[in-house]
């Protein structure tokens, strides 16, 4: 049975290196691929599954055309590709190329996905979106104050003495990780897990700190002028490698571990044990998540994360740092996350980019000269992933013409007039990056696409062909059409890459030329000042916030809108899919459990509620139904139920959710989200 | 190759399901069937005590409880890797063997209408590789190897204590009870949980073939046991109610037609005996009922059998450890004795099986309430008041001409008290041994 080496491409930390076993055109199996160093086990039940979805009898594998009853009737390729380019001809030619939106998310890795908007640069111009769902007030924060996102290597954990896993559930969303963790605790090292949940990964843990959702940064200011104030700072790191020192621990003044402690809503005994544990514990490594960056305030609280690491030298060395996200192998971006996906300071004329993704709908419906009349969506599922579901659907609805390239029938697929099958993963080779470890890999093609399915690089050249471009032009953004002008494309993308070529890819995933395995070791952080800047100019200037690391209120929080009813609606990861993705599949399903409300006994009390019973989940935005799960780990105050189910499984998180950036790097801010929880 | 076992990591393991799909992909089973599955102890988060998962398919025993109860024969080891394997061939889908595994292994497939379970990826190990879940397990908590280098233990939390020398060996828990910072913080907040239900892997709907067989047994035996019963039965009749008992059982049965191998392993499985003591009795009181005037002797020999049949049948339900069972009221061998001492219209037999019927009735609906197990108060009522107190007046108050009548109101009861019996067998499962161990954690020192 042939076996090809192949990579996860889903938006994940762990981006596992797979075998993959096909027999007679289909795959039979995945296991462990042994030559990546961060993920030796194998890859977690979501990549077992493939074995399920690559041929899933739910795949779409004809164009889809909507008919006048509203249902999806299959049509050929000519048809479809024939009524895409009169749309949008006609829509061109009335309105201008920029009524054209296109809309990529993070479905799936890789080289190719850059076509996309080369093509529509062809067309003429388009509409797109600035910002990201994911990840951008950590990123920023980092590159304000490092000056690049970029961590020691997974294995390298094993080296620290103290783990901080801070809001992040790394036995759900990066359970590889797991394995260095517990390598580290059989060492000796302690485990602090600060989440409102007690989750798996706070099972191993020696302190468990509880905070009020969005108020992370009050603990890390109070546990930095604790330490400031026992000296327990390493002096020397701080001359040499950090700017704003002196300011910063004057700006601490108010933070007592009281002050904190009535913030967070957490014992002050608690903070004082986190601080006593810093100061005593060393190297330290801060794992910080990205659901906790995904509030209001955030960007702030990671800079005040930071520079706990900062003024006690916990950067450049084994075992110590931020791990938050390793771009290294970025490397075939021009700009890096997260330059890249900021609106540009000037527009050039072709791209207008200028949708926040954060508030989608509302900025789609807000667009004027042009109007948008046509939307194109690929690799995403924005009507249950972006905030304010009911606000996205409203603006979908609106426009003329909509195409969603898709592998099945999501909810945001059920809006468009036409849909156009996608690739899996195991149908066209690429080229994928990761941003927990520093391998590049080959995702590779392992079988043939099934029904009439085309990559999206095919896609574009048919409808490119379609809209009477010609050869040389679309020759100028695509590969030819097969796998050989695939792999032409990719080699030419590796060219400058020293040593690394599809050869050696297809052999097992190959660590990045120049990549560090401990990074800022040479004391080189490229801020402009050159050092760590706890005190950040460009923060001031380009977001507004304060200068120094400082703690402020959510906007959206129990202290800042009154009524004693409200409870923080967490919508956290779970480990059976990665966002909207995974759960149609029979595997998934019947190991999941079904979908329900967290709930601490004493909130459902205070409610009259009953585990199991079905309750109506809302605010002004929308609202959503499932029954309660009682819950002793959960934070009073707090509920929670995990993101990406589909709306026809009860409904999306979303629907409560706003459109609101983060306070630095134009982020979503969508997991700040309060709720009220009554019977249905 | 010596005997293999699984070993696996409690700090290690997440319950992150890779193992049960890997399981599902590797043996072409249907998703919701695989042979593995996880189990979750303290999944509700009760503060200051651990939360740790169970990945659990067979065990592979050394003692293995499936292969020793199975009435056909169609359990056994590969003598290469210890692997204990089924063969569907020879299995007649009784489903003793999902009742005498502690460990939930053997699954009934209803559409095969045999059992299948864990074969321990006996073909990959053949050929040098792990097991696919152990092969699959993204932390490395689950892993294979020769029994005898497995490091850890086979006592833990939810793990089902048997003599049955499982394969496995778990790495437990590191530590003490996890912090007491957050214990203390909600300890105001605990509140009694309800217990998660477990579901019961024994049903009415799925049990009545065999509440039919043991109460027809027990009326037949207790007809056949005196000399007048006999001389009361016809032959037509008790061939109707032998062949009906018959198949009853046999309706049981997934693959009828090998109902046959049933007999087989007469050596160590109650269920076997129990079916050569029915043929015995069958034949026995046929040609008692033929030419039991020619053969005066044969009397005893049909009593001797019932009663030997009505012991059997009592014992095969020994398998599920169901507590008090061997004081439940309507085991079959009292129930027989009733009918005899009424056909022999003794009431010092009848009455003193009433007496110890409704004592032992109380006794177990008193149990179940101090345990927390449900009591069903309508069919109680019912089977007290109707099924024993009602005839027994009757009988004594209203001599011959109202038997009739209290020998069916008797007979409702005793059907009362056997279908609740096939309720409460209690059929040990991890899930059902988390339920006991969490509920002991929590009473004992340290828990809230």
């Amino acid at each position: 049975m042939p076996v090809y080496t192949s990579a996860c491409p889903r938006n994940c930390y762990s981006t596992c290196s797979l075998s993959v076993h096909v027999e007679d055109g289909r795959l039979r199996r995945i296991e462990p691929h042994p030559l990546n160093r961060a993920t030796p086990e194998g890859p977690c039940l979501k990549g077992l599954s493939y074995v399920e979805r690559a041929h899933s009898p739910d795949r779409i594998l004809h164009p889809l055309r909507r008919t006048a009853g509203g249902a999806f009737e299959r049509v050929s390729w000519e048809v479809a590709l024939t009524e895409i380019a009169a749309q949008l001809t006609r829509i061109r030619a009335k309105h201008g190329p920029q009524s054209v939106m296109y809309y990529a998310a993070s479905g799936t890795k890789g080289i190719l996905n850059g076509v996309g908007a080369g093509f529509w640069r062809l067309f003429g111009g388009f509409t797109t979106t600035y910002g990201d769902l994911c990840w951008p007030a950590g990123l920023e924060a980092t590159r304000l104050t490092l000056g690049e996102n970029k961590h020691n290597a997974p294995w390298d954990l094993e080296n620290t003495r103290l783990i901080i896993l801070w809001g992040k559930n790394t036995a759900e969303t990066n359970i590889h990780q797991g394995v260095f963790v517990e390598k580290a605790l059989q060492k000796g090292a302690q485990l602090v897990v600060i989440d409102p949940r007690r989750t798996q990964s706070s099972e191993r843990a020696q302190l468990l700190i509880q905070p009020r959702p969005g108020s992370d940064g009050a603990i890390a200011l109070a546990v930095a002028k604790l330490l400031i104030a026992r000296g327990a700072i390493d002096y020397e790191f701080i001359d040499r490698h950090v700017l704003g020192y002196e300011e910063f621990a004057a700006s601490l003044d108010p933070c007592s571990v009281a002050w904190a402690a009535e913030i967070a809503e957490v014992p002050a005994a608690q903070i004082e044990r986190l601080a006593e544990l810093f100061a005593t514990r060393g190297p330290v490594s801060i794992n910080a998540g990205f659901g906790m960056q995904r509030y209001s305030n955030s960007g702030q609280t990671m800079r005040a994360m930071l520079a706990l690491l900062a003024i006690t030298g916990n950067l450049g060395k084994p075992g110590a740092g931020w791990i938050f996200a390793d771009l290294q192998s970025h490397v075939f971006d021009a700009e890096k996350d997260p330059i890249a996906s900021f609106p540009p300071e000037v527009p050039d004329g072709v791209a207008r980019v200028s949708i926040s993704t954060a508030r989608l709908g509302e900025e789609m419906l807000a667009q004027r000269d042009p109007l948008l009349k046509f939307l194109w969506v690929e690799r995403g599922n924005p009507v249950t992933q972006n905030p304010d579901t009911n606000r996205v659907l409203e603006a979908f609805r609106g426009l003329d013409f909509r195409v969603v390239v898709e592998q099945f029938l999501t909810d945001t697929a059920c809006e468009a007039d036409i849909v156009l099958p996608a690739k899996s993963m195991f149908e066209q080779s690429d080229v994928i990056n990761a941003y927990w470890h520093p391998y590049l890999q080959l995702k590779q093609k392992v079988i043939e696409p099934p029904g009439e399915v085309k990559p999206e690089s095919e896609i574009y050249w048919a409808l490119g062909a379609s809209l009477g471009m010609s050869e040389a032009a679309l020759h100028s953004i695509l590969p030819s059409p097969g796998d050989t002008g695939v792999e032409a494309y990719l080699a030419r993308h590796l060219a400058p890459l020293e040593g690394v070529t599809l050869e050696k890819l297809r052999e097992g995933p190959v660590l990045v030329p120049g990549h560090d395995e401990v990074v800022f070791a040479d004391g080189v952080f490229p801020t402009p000042s050159g050092k760590i800047e706890l005190r950040s100019e460009e923060a001031a200037r380009r977001w507004g916030v304060d200068v120094l690391p400082s703690y402020a209120e959510p906007v959206e929080s129990k202290r800042s809108r009154p009524g004693d009813d409200w409870l923080y609606f967490m919508t956290p990861n779970t480990k059976n899919r990665i966002h909207s993705q995974f759960n149609n599949l029979q595997s998934i399903r019947a190991v999941s459990p079904k979908p329900s409300l967290q709930m601490h006994p004493d909130d459902a009390g205070a409610r009259g509620l009953k585990n199991g019973q079905r309750v109506r989940i809302h605010n002004d935005r929308g609202s959503l139904e499932l029954p309660v799960q009682f819950d002793l780990g959960i934070k009073p105050g707090c509920v929670a139920t995990t993101n990406g189910r589909w709306i026809s499984e009860g409904g999306t998180v979303n629907f409560c959710s706003l459109g609101r950036e983060t306070d630095l790097g134009h982020g979503a801010a969508f997991h700040e989200n309060l709720v009220r929880v009554e019977r249905a | 190759m010596a005997q293999q076992g699984f070993q696996l990591d409690l700090n290690l393991c997440t319950g992150c399901h890779a193992c049960v799909i890997a399981c599902a992909i590797e043996n072409e089973l249907p998703w919701v069937a695989s042979w593995r599955r996880v189990d979750t102890y303290n999944p509700d988060h009760i503060p200051q005590l651990p939360l740790h998962h169970l990945s659990l398919a067979c065990n592979h025993c050394a003692e293995a409880p499936c292969a020793k109860h199975c009435p056909a024969l169609a359990y056994d080891r590969d003598p290469r890797t210890g692997a204990v394997l089924l063969d569907a061939d020879k299995c007649i889908g009784c489903r003793y063997c999902t009742w005498a595994c502690p460990y939930d292994a053997p699954h009934y497939d209803a559409t095969a209408g045999v059992v299948s379970k864990c074969t321990f990826c006996n073909h990959r190990q053949l050929e040098g590789l792990h097991p696919a879940c152990a092969t699959q397990c993204p932390t490395g908590a689950l892993t294979s190897g020769d029994l005898e280098s497995l490091i850890g233990i086979a006592d833990v939390p939810g793990f089902p204590r048997t003599e049955a020398e499982p394969s496995i060996r778990f790495v437990p828990l590191r530590g003490e009870a996890p912090y007491p910072a957050q214990a203390a913080a909600f300890a105001h907040s605990v509140l009694p949980l309800q217990p998660r239900e477990i579901a019961s892997k024994t049903s009415l709907r799925s049990e009545a073939p065999l509440l039919i067989f043991s109460l027809l047994c027990a009326l037949l035996v207790g007809f056949m046991a005196t000399t007048s019963g006999r001389a009361v039965m016809p032959l037509p009749v008790f061939i109707v109610g032998v062949a009906i008992a018959a198949g009853a059982s046999t309706m049981h049965l997934g693959r009828k037609e090998r109902a046959w191998r049933a007999v087989l392993n007469w050596r160590d499985s109650w269920l076997s005996r129990e079916i050569i003591m029915f043929g015995i009795f069958a034949v026995l009181g046929t040609v008692s009922q033929m030419a039991g005037l020619f053969l005066p002797w044969i009397g005893t020999y049909v009593a001797l059998s019932g009663v030997a049949l009505l012991f059997a049948i009592d014992r095969v339900y020994g398998v599920t450890r169901t507590p008090g069972l061997e004081w439940h009221s309507a085991r079959v061998l009292w129930t027989a004795i009733l009918v005899a001492g009424l056909v022999a219209g003794d009431p010092r037999v009848w009455g003193g099986v009433v007496l110890l019927k409704a004592a032992a009735y109380l006794a177990r609906k008193l149990n179940r309430r101090r345990t927390g197990r449900t009591t069903r108060p309508v069919p109680s009522a019912l089977r007290c008041c109707v099924g024993l107190l009602l005839p027994t007046l009757m009988l004594w108050l209203g001599g011959d001409t109202l038997r009739p009548l209290a020998w069916m109101v008797l007979a409702l009861g005793e059907t009362i008290d056997r279908g609740e019996f096939y309720l409460e067998l209690e059929i040990p499962s991890p899930a059902g041994q988390m339920h006991i161990d969490l509920a002991a954690a929590r009473r004992g020192p340290g828990a809230n």
